[in-house]
């Protein structure tokens, strides 16, 4: 018997010994709602401006008919902990010119974007989250920077992102509200869209990888966790141009055969703990594949002059007809941020090529930064 | 803003998650104070401030758990076993307690058990493991390396 089936047998054994679960706890004191927190008082100046400037924004979101549900139209606080999609943050500019303080909001979170592998016989987009901030010192306030939005308006965004990441998203599609709710017995993140998300992306391919951006950039902080997506609060029965039925709960797994068989699952970022078994950290480079005999391949590139400066064959957990997981540390000193790209691909069975190359280049300081519209 | 939007209510998440907290309090501390724990853990959890904004309920439970796991009784396992040998071999037990398997169990320090029963036990990923533990992914390869190092005579 191997080791792991070892210790389930002995987990299995501890867990027989679970007694039944205890009562819900009836003396429980619920806690003020959190809005009574107090705050810094350097915050409290810039957090007012931002509540009122943004006001209006729900109000946009809603129709002119509808009442807006109390919870649900909770508005960015100054340091917000409500988003549970990236990290919204104020602060104050300093502006000579006028005696109003000018208001920088920066949104820095993970977005799941896509890229055409390298040499891919489906030609089935890669997924490639990527860690992004963007920052409007501008005093116009992006509200929106939120991650629906830098999906959905990639092509407006200035900044350093590279060319060959691209969104399937459609620029008018919003998710309008997110909520956790009890499906048959399963906590579910229930994301209310707006009714453009009806029509899809345009065509087939197109709507799956919308809805696996959506899907994986959604359940980031949970893997596990699946969506319902609903528009107008109803379950979405018709979805994109094949009509497909989304009135059931979906998850990561639901549409990954739509994708290259190498995916990314998290942002390549340095880390100083080990991911792989090599003691030591690096840049962990972590994903899924379903490739020939789990075996692939991660280069580090000089993406200037196409230089191979660094092997090394991964294994991934299964592979061959089902999706396993993958996970490697690159030591830093190999990688020059800002230089330094990293392919991952496997060599294909047939004349031994790099196949289904997904490149990622390493920006500098680890995040890329994106630029809201001036207008 | 997006915003999570509560739609259950405490009793609802306590009712969903009670069954597999449980179990995993009793990976943590033996099955003797497990239901102290996960009472202890959800009582503090639901009356935090930050509990309404809480996105990962499930997760952050996990970690409640742990925690109080790890703030209560530290040696509890430990000392109970000891009381059950002071009583005597003669002494009978619930046919529910499995002594050999405490006393493997209790080679392990609360982060190893944690990373051990939800790697091995729920087949979690090493990511998810580590955002139930409110650790990183190396940190789990640690705990598990030195919880096999641990258990690799007994089992071997």
């Amino acid at each position: 018997m191997s080791y792991e089936k070892r210790v389930k047998d002995l987990m299995g054994r501890l867990t027989a010994m679970s007694p039944e679960p205890p009562p819900y706890p009836e003396e429980i004191t619920m806690a003020e709602p959190t809005t009574a927190r107090p705050r810094r008082p350097i915050l409290m100046f810039a957090g007012a401006a931002v509540v009122v400037m943004a006001l209006a924004i729900p109000l946009l979101l809603l129709d002119g008919d509808e009442k807006p549900d109390a919870a649900a139209t909770t508005l960015p606080a100054p340091v917000s902990t409500s988003s549970t999609i990236g990290e919204t943050s104020t602060t104050d500019v300093p502006d000579t010119t006028t005696t109003t303080p000018v208001v920088s909001v920066t949104w820095e979170g993970t977005i799941y974007l896509i890229q055409t592998p390298e040499n891919s016989f489906s030609g089935d987009p890669a997924l490639v989250p990527v860690r992004v901030r963007v920052v409007d010192s501008s005093g116009a306030i992006f509200a929106d920077a939120q991650f629906t939005r830098v999906l959905a308006t990639l092509d407006e965004l200035g900044g350093s992102l590279p060319a060959t990441f691209d969104t399937a998203i459609p620029d008018d599609v919003e998710v309008l509200d997110l909520s956790v709710a009890e499906v048959n017995g399963e906590a579910v993140l229930v994301a209310d869209m707006n009714e453009a998300f009806l029509d899809g992306a345009g065509g087939a391919l197109g709507d799956f990888t919308m809805l696996n951006q959506l899907i994986y950039t959604l359940t980031q902080s949970d893997p596990e966790q699946r969506v319902l997506f609903t528009v107008g609060n109803q379950p979405v029965v018709v979805f994109g141009s094949e009509g497909l039925v989304l009135t059931d709960p979906v998850g990561r797994d639901d549409f990954i055969h739509e994708l290259n068989i190498i995916i990314l699952t998290q942002p390549v970022l340095l880390t100083d703990e080990s991911v792989d078994d090599d003691p030591q950290g690096g840049y962990a480079v972590v994903g899924r594949s379903n490739v020939f005999e789990a075996a692939m391949t991660v280069q580090v590139v000089n993406a200037s002059t196409g230089e191979v400066t660094y092997e090394q064959p991964v294994m991934a957990t299964s592979g061959s007809g089902t999706w396993g997981d993958f996970a490697v540390d690159i030591d830093a000193e190999l990688i020059e941020p800002g230089v330094s790209s990293i392919r991952v691909f496997w060599y294909g069975a047939e004349d031994g090529t790099p196949s289904n190359v997904v490149t990622i280049p390493v920006p500098e300081g680890e995040v890329w930064e994106l630029v809201p519209p001036t207008d | 803003m997006i915003t999570v939007t509560r739609v259950m209510d405490n009793e609802q998440v306590y009712r969903l998650y009670s069954q597999e907290l449980t179990h995993y309090a009793t990976g943590l501390v033996g099955p003797f104070d497990a239901s102290d724990v996960v009472t202890d853990a959800c009582l503090k959890v639901f009356e935090t401030r930050e509990w309404a904004q809480v996105a990962n309920q499930r997760a952050y439970l996990y970690r409640a758990v742990l925690n109080v796991a790890r703030d209560l009784h530290r040696q509890s396992l430990s000392r109970r076993l000891r009381e059950m040998r002071a009583a005597g071999r003669d002494t009978t037990y619930p046919t529910e307690v499995d002594v050999d398997v405490l006393i493997a169990v209790d080679r392990l320090s609360v982060r190893q058990r944690a990373a051990v029963f939800l790697t091995y036990w729920e087949d979690l990923p090493a990511e998810v493991v580590a955002e139930r533990m409110g650790v990183s992914v190396g940190s789990v390869k640690r705990h598990l390396a030195r919880a096999r190092k641990r258990l690799a005579e007994l089992l071997s």
